[in-house]
């Protein structure tokens, strides 16, 4: 298995309880759409597997590499993780080449740019490069935030209800669209929704949460 | 990027400029003096102890209060040799905090009149000052003032004005009475005359005599150099006030005119005593006294020394005959005696 | 939520544990000393002055908090919200008169309404039988309000700009009417603002000695002074200033218990309030009101410097005039660069920790602003000569005729009181930005893989660029106004702008002060021209930042 979460406890204060004895996995490739109400803890099941929380008791492991357990936990930055966030959290004083390739600084030049259209190219925005964040539509937000989470190559790609900026119109067009891109790129990925059409559009498969807790799974497509 | 090169550039620059503004450090005996003193005559004078001794004077300035302040904290680490600040009651507050040392010197002994300095010899005064009634000729003819006690009189209900009784100079006055009439009668003085001020106290010495030409009041309490620095101010209406006014020394035939000193001690923990007891003698000697004095528009300790004309003026007058000491001795209870009448 | 992140001990976490401990243990040696037993002046400070000085600190704070509000608010709300000639001039002078020290106002006002001085004069002249006493407690308030109300105007002025339209056509649509909308929506979603000004205000006052000193008005800051001073008692004077924090955290704990759970900064995003055109009489009285507010607390006092100056410029300007700008300048930027460097270290830990614990040693950290600075000046004084005398063996080392006190005779210990006095507002500055900004930059960031110098230095700083600039810019120009402490723990003969117009003040001489008062408070000024123009965004922009 490529993704494996095991018996997953959290809560943000020690009284709280988030998320109850969460456990699934995914095989490389697979896109997952965990769908909840509001307040179910979709969110922040998306920060654990970021390490942007630490859980109180489970296993979290992505390409055979253990990220927490009891003894380890590797931290957000060194974690080969991408995330969409809800509102995308463009850095607002990047244009959109900073942007996508604040995450590849290591790369050498000229294969930083190289990597950087390559991105563009995958969402379709080559003319946008220069424009900062203000300029550009939600869509197009929104589509920059993903290639900037994809740019390097993450294990793993997690996308915080990636539509709920979006006006209605829009989204019936995006949604194919992005599973093109994310099906293009191969990329395992996380993405969470409270629309079941936009789970059942995009996912391989769907992780019903509720309250916490995994209520049920359905398989969307076969693999 | 620029701009913070640019920034970071200026500042490297004011660090570098202000870095020579420190360790001018001369080769050769010198000594410091922590000193409340700033008059640019008085560097002549210290150019001139150089010239004669070889002992440079490092001189740093400061308040009286904070340079007392720093002597404490610094304590046997200070750098400082000698302290010259105004008023007996401070010195002897420097004294009690066991900042001074007591010094044996004929010199010293036989320029100074043994009253303006400390019975013990941990301070010598070297300038005087006299605290007067400064009025308004229109309003009080000299012949109706006689003493500081006559002021307590209910005629002069709402007509007199001086500063605060956290002023080191009311301080003082009230701790000469202490020592001349008694705790009791010196209560009863404070009493009297914050019964008769004509405002609640506030301002320095010379808002009091402006207070006084504009009518406010028609006598002041205030120290006489004041009103020679007020007739050389750069503010030609300051002359004016300072011309107006009389100055009346009150007393002359009772107990005498409250007299205050500038004085220097040296300090505990000098490590050149010898020097330092040589730069005050210098400064209480002939030489040095008449631009000592006259700097400040004071009076020389050294009787041998003539003052400035503008005292002259004012003629020969009878001072309290106390050892200023006492004036630091008693400067706690004036405080809480004058805080007790309700003296602001 | 960074908390868990942070969990790893790493260099920034260390630097502010540091930084805390060292500003806290100063503090802590202060209230241990208001454990020793009363002394003799103690109880008479108690048995004759208590009553007055409690007495006259609230009345003056009071008054001064009630109207420099009322002044903040009003050119706050006058020139956010309507259009009129001279409108961009003024947001950005009425900061100004935080150029000008309270004791230099406070100088000049009592000079110019004495016989001497150029309003009594006037007035006299005028056959105006009107005789103004500056020196008493309404004297006081005026001063304070005049110099101290800028602070509510930035505060709410930042607010007031960015607060949505969205609230106030709500609530017309809701059906309230203007004053309705004015005192139940707008008033109430400015409260943190306005708060936070007065508290600045507040604090400000508590800290003065230059202007009660001369004025004589009984406040715990004098009495302090007066305790150690005239009654050369330290203790007394430290436990005074233990019932001056007491006064402190009573009332930030009443604004806090008020406030309760409410939340008054919900980031609504839409556009602002479009200024309205001022017409009519009003399109003048408006106007003419805040420049009377301008010539009062600014013009006035700076034209009579300017006189002065010109009397007396010859006499004081000499080859050492140009050290004492140099001096002012290195100090004021060097405390100023650590403090906000530190603040923001503070502010960057706080926001990745959840301990309880840290948190309040981070907002201990914050009291310096609280205490008068003549205690930080004893406290510090004996902290660092504490160091100096535990490290004279390693000086020893180095040079065997060393004298004993190595840090204490140099600008360290100066600079370190002043980080310790204003780390409060440089904190808040940038906690406000961070606050405003969110987390989710820095947690993209983190899920970018950037590290933690990384992102400090490339998306935390740059997003709240704005907030260090004002706060490294207040800090500045409370630096070179600041007296006790600079008096107080300035290394031998480092004689400063500051230091020297209050030595001439103090001599009496105030036609010479002016001097030295006039570049002080040009070098604020141009400072404040900086603060409000550095972007060329605008005013607006920069002071909603704030
Ligand atoms: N920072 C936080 N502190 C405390 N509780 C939180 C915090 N963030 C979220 N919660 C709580 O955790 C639960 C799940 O939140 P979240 O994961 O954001 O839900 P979702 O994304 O499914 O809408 C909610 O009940 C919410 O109140
Ligand atoms: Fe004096
Ligand atoms: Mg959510």
């Amino acid at each position: 298995m490529y993704v494996r979460i095991e018996s997953i406890d959290f809560g943000y204060t020690k009284k709280q309880t988030v998320l109850k004895d969460i456990s699934f996995s995914m095989v490389e490739g697979e896109i997952v759409a965990i769908l909840g109400s509001s307040g179910s803890g979709k969110s922040t099941l998306l920060r654990l597997l970021s390490g942007l929380e630490i859980p109180a008791r489970g296993k979290i492991e992505i390409n055979e590499e253990t990220l927490c357990s009891a003894d380890t936990f590797v931290e957000c930055e060194k974690r080969h993780v991408g995330m969409v966030f809800q509102d995308y959290a463009l850095f607002p004083h990047m244009d959109v080449y900073k942007n996508i390739a604040f995450g590849i600084r290591k790369y050498p030049k000229a294969q930083k740019r190289q990597r950087v259209m390559e991105m563009l190219d995958l969402i379709n925005m080559e003319e946008k490069i220069h424009a900062y964040p203000h300029e550009l539509s939600g869509g197009q937000q929104q589509r920059i935030a993903l290639a900037r989470a994809l740019a390097p190559s993450p294990d793993i790609l997690l996308l915080d209800e990636p539509f709920s900026n979006l006006d209605a119109d829009l989204k019936m067009r995006i949604r194919h669209e992005l599973r093109t891109i994310m099906k293009k790129s191969g990329m395992t990925s996380i993405f969470v929704t409270h629309d079941y059409d936009d789970a059942k559009d995009i996912a391989d498969r769907i992780v019903y949460l509720e309250n916490g807790r995994i209520a049920y799974e359905e398989n969307v497509r076969h693999q | 990027m620029n701009k913070l090169l640019l920034s970071l550039s200026v500042g490297m620059i004011v660090l570098m400029l202000s870095a020579c503004t420190f360790g001018v450090n001369p080769d050769g005996e010198s000594i410091t003096v922590f000193s409340e003193r700033h008059y640019d005559t008085d560097q002549i004078l210290f150019d001139l102890f150089e010239q004669q001794t070889g002992i440079r004077v490092n001189v740093i300035d400061g308040g009286a209060d904070e340079l007392i302040n720093r002597l404490e904290n610094e304590s046997e680490d200070t750098s400082a040799d000698v302290l010259i600040i105004a008023d007996a009651g401070r010195l002897h507050r420097a004294k009690t905090k066991d900042l001074l040392q007591p010094v044996e010197s004929d010199t010293l002994f036989e320029n100074i009149p043994s009253n303006y300095r400390d019975a013990d010899n941990y301070w010598f005064g070297l300038t005087k000052r006299a605290r007067v009634l400064v009025y308004h000729p229109d309003r009080v003819d000299p012949s109706e003032l006689s003493t500081y006690e006559a002021l307590t009189e209910p005629e002069w209900e709402g007509r007199v004005v001086t500063r605060t009784s956290t002023n080191i100079y009311n301080q003082s006055l009230m701790a000469s009475f202490i020592e001349i009439m008694g705790e009791e009668d010196a209560r009863a003085w404070a009493e009297g005359i914050t019964a008769n001020f004509a405002r609640t106290p506030a301002g320095n010495d010379r808002d009091q005599s402006k207070f006084v030409v504009e009518g406010g009041a028609d006598v002041a309490i205030m120290n006489t150099y004041y009103i020679g620095r007020m007739m050389n101010s750069s503010d030609p209406f300051e002359q004016e006030v300072a011309e107006t006014v009389g100055v009346f020394f009150p007393n002359q035939d009772t107990t005498g005119t409250h007299v205050n000193v500038s004085a220097a001690g040296v300090t505990k923990h000098s490590d050149n005593v010898e020097a330092a007891v040589q730069f005050i003698e210098f400064l209480s000697g002939e030489e040095a006294q008449e631009s000592f004095a006259n700097a400040n528009y004071e009076y020389p300790v050294n009787e041998n020394v003539e003052m400035h004309d503008l005292l002259k003026s004012w003629g020969e007058f009878k001072a309290q005959d106390i050892n200023l000491s006492v004036l630091g001795e008693n400067s706690y209870q004036a405080t809480i005696i004058m805080d007790e009448v309700g003296w602001e | 939520m960074l908390s868990r992140i942070k969990r790893n001990i790493n260099v920034f976490s260390v630097i502010s544990v540091i930084a805390a401990l060292l500003i806290v243990i100063p503090m802590l040696n202060i209230l241990l000393e208001v454990l020793s037993p009363p002394s003799a002046a103690w109880v008479h400070i108690r048995e004759n002055l208590l009553n007055a000085y409690i007495r006259n600190t609230l009345l003056l704070i009071g008054f001064v908090a009630v109207f420099s509000a009322l002044l903040g608010l009003f050119s706050a709300y006058v020139v956010s919200r309507f259009e009129f000639r001279g409108r961009n001039l003024l947001s950005w002078m009425l900061i100004l008169p935080l150029a000008m020290p309270s004791y230099i106002a406070a100088y000049i006002y009592a000079d110019m309404f004495s016989y001497t001085g150029t309003i009594a004069r006037f007035m006299r002249s005028a056959n105006i039988p009107l005789r103004v006493n500056m020196m008493n407690l309404s004297g006081a308030i005026f001063i304070f309000t005049m110099t101290l109300f800028p602070y509510v105007y930035m505060m709410s002025r930042s607010a007031l700009s960015s607060q949505s339209a969205s609230f106030s056509e709500n609530a017309r649509l809701l059906g309230a009417n203007r004053f309705r909308v004015l005192s139940r929506v707008v008033l109430p979603l400015l409260r943190p603002a306005l708060v936070a000004g007065t508290l600045l205000v507040v604090l400000e006052t508590l800290n003065d000695y230059g202007v009660v000193a001369y004025y004589n008005v009984r406040v715990f800051s004098f009495a302090i002074f007066n305790a150690w001073f005239s009654l050369g008692d330290t203790t007394a004077a430290i436990r005074l200033s233990g019932v001056l924090m007491l006064i402190v955290f009573a009332i930030i704990f009443i604004e806090r218990a008020i406030r309760g759970k409410r939340q008054y900064s919900m980031h609504v995003k839409g556009k602002p309030v479009e200024p309205k055109k001022l017409r009519g009489i009003s399109a003048f009285i408006v106007p003419a009101t805040l420049w009377l507010i301008m010539a009062l607390a600014f013009f006035i006092p700076l034209a009579q410097l300017f006189y002065y100056a010109s009397l007396t410029f010859s006499d004081v300007i000499n080859a050492n005039f140009i050290f004492l700008i140099i001096n002012s300048l290195t100090l004021a930027i060097t405390a100023t660069a650590i403090t906000v460097f530190v603040a923001l270290m503070l502010a960057n830990y706080n926001r990745g920790t959840k301990n309880r614990f840290k948190k309040g040693l981070l907002k201990v950290t914050n009291l310096g602003y609280a205490i008068p600075g003549a205690v930080i000046a004893i406290a510090v004084m004996l902290f660092v000569h504490g160091i100096d005398r535990t490290l004279y063996p390693v000086y020893r080392l180095f040079n065997p005729d060393t004298g004993r006190l190595v840090i204490s005779s140099t600008l360290i210990m100066l600079t370190f009181a002043f980080v310790l006095r204003f780390m409060a507002i440089g904190y808040n500055s940038i906690e406000a930005s961070y606050d405003k900004v969110g987390e989710k930059f820095t947690e993209a960031s983190y899920s970018l893989r950037a590290g933690k110098l990384r992102t400090l230095l490339t998306v935390d700083v740059p997003m709240i660029k704005h907030g260090l600039i004002s706060a490294a810019i207040i800090v500045f120009i409370d630096v070179i106004k600041e007296l006790p402490l600079t008096l107080i723990l300035r290394p031998t003969n480092y004689n400063t702008l500051a230091s020297e117009v209050f030595r001439y003040a103090r001599e009496e001489m105030l036609q010479e002060s002016a001097v030295p008062a006039l570049v002080l408070i040009g070098v604020a000024t141009f400072a404040i021209y900086y603060l409000t123009h550095y972007n060329k965004k605008g005013v607006a922009a920069n002071v909603r930042e704030n």
